[in-house]
């Protein structure tokens, strides 16, 4: 999916590499990339605002919004921050920079507004009903390793905490998933998006 | 042991990455985002031509760039004859390649092989340079 570089005779510089890196892709890379962000904040909103209401953020940004807006910053030179090092290709900068609004923004400014909702309405009613708390819940106050057990205790099939177990192992490639459970492709495909309903169930609550 | 929450944050990018790492799961992301509501079509819409405008931009800032490389090359040579030639041809074929490597500086080079003095010498106006570039970007591509 990602593109390569033209062979250069001297060194770019990173806003030299981004603009090529860019320059160089296909139609059907760019729709690939524009997919895989908009389904990245999807996940992070969420995972991290699941308290949010409709999954909207403020000043009005939902997913496919904050995917574009990630990019538009980086196409028009707003962003120019791409360490290779640290993020080897350009979806991998393009989430940072996607995670960066997210949680550096949106993410506090959301919990600012909620925050100065007036709790009852004229008739005293409760206007928060509904409205979950941004502050941490239940499955917040774990430690990552408590947090993966309450994760393979979602799953009562063998097969599905076997995937599972896999990816905390960081071994994600299906083949490699393949090779190590014994799994058809097939089935590994399906255990993954039972996994990705699982995860937001719990971080909603559910 | 306190409760890291940026740990958590990583940890929910990462299981991302892996729900996702294979291509076919671009067919899973597109249901989920449908099923939240979201217009796939027109956001791809709307991301491509994020993207078709950069390029546009990028398109027109290479050109302006390369007619510059140009025109500083023209107006360094002297115009002493045919024994700086070989070398202002060099500078024209570096100018019109820029970093693009070294076999497309060659292939400028060989379009360059037929101009003479006087070709050069017309080249001190934008409208005859413009002009060479069309002219030599045309050669061998019919």
């Amino acid at each position: 999916m990602e593109p390569h570089l033209r062979s250069t005779t001297v060194a770019p510089d990173i806003g030299q590499r981004l603009e090529r890196s860019i320059d160089a892709l296909t139609d059907d890379e760019q729709k690939a990339l524009i997919l895989d962000l908009t389904g990245y904040a999807r996940f992070l909103i969420q995972t991290e605002a699941h308290w949010l209401p409709r999954g909207v953020l403020p000043r009005g940004f939902d997913a496919p919004t904050l995917a574009l807006e990630a990019i538009a910053r980086v196409l028009d030179r707003r962003r120019r921050d791409w360490d290779p090092a640290k993020e080897p290709t350009l979806a991998a900068y393009l989430k940072s920079v996607v995670k960066s609004i997210f949680s550096s923004e949106l993410l506090p400014a959301a919990k600012r507004e909620l925050a100065e909702i007036p709790t009852t309405d004229d008739v005293g009613g409760d206007r928060t009903s509904g409205i979950a708390s941004p502050d941490p819940g239940p499955h917040d106050m774990v430690t990552l390793n408590e947090l993966k057990d309450r994760l393979l205790e979602c799953f009562e099939r063998e097969e599905d905490q076997l995937v599972l177990l896999c990816i905390f192992e960081n071994v994600t490639a299906p083949a490699e998933i393949a090779q190590v459970t014994g799994l058809d492709p097939r089935e590994i495909y399906r255990i993954k998006q039972k996994i990705w309903r699982r995860v937001v169930g719990l971080r909603k609550g559910e | 042991m306190p409760v890291d929450r940026n740990e958590h944050v990583e940890f929910f990018a990462q299981l991302y990455e892996a729900l996702t790492s294979a291509p076919k799961d671009e067919v899973f992301v597109r249901e989920v985002l449908v099923e939240s509501g979201v217009d796939v079509d027109a956001t791809l819409g709307k991301g491509m031509g994020l993207f078709a405008d950069f390029k546009k931009r990028r398109r027109l800032q290479l050109s302006r760039e390369r007619l510059e490389r140009l025109r500083e090359a023209v107006n360094r040579w002297s115009g002493v004859g045919e024994g700086t030639l070989g070398a202002i041809k060099e500078q024209i074929a570096r100018a019109l390649a820029g970093d693009q490597g070294q076999l497309v500086y060659q292939t400028y080079y060989r379009k360059l092989e037929r101009v003479e003095v006087a070709d050069l010498e017309s080249l001190r106006e934008d409208a005859a340079l413009l002009e060479f570039v069309v002219r030599v970007e045309a050669d061998g591509s019919e």
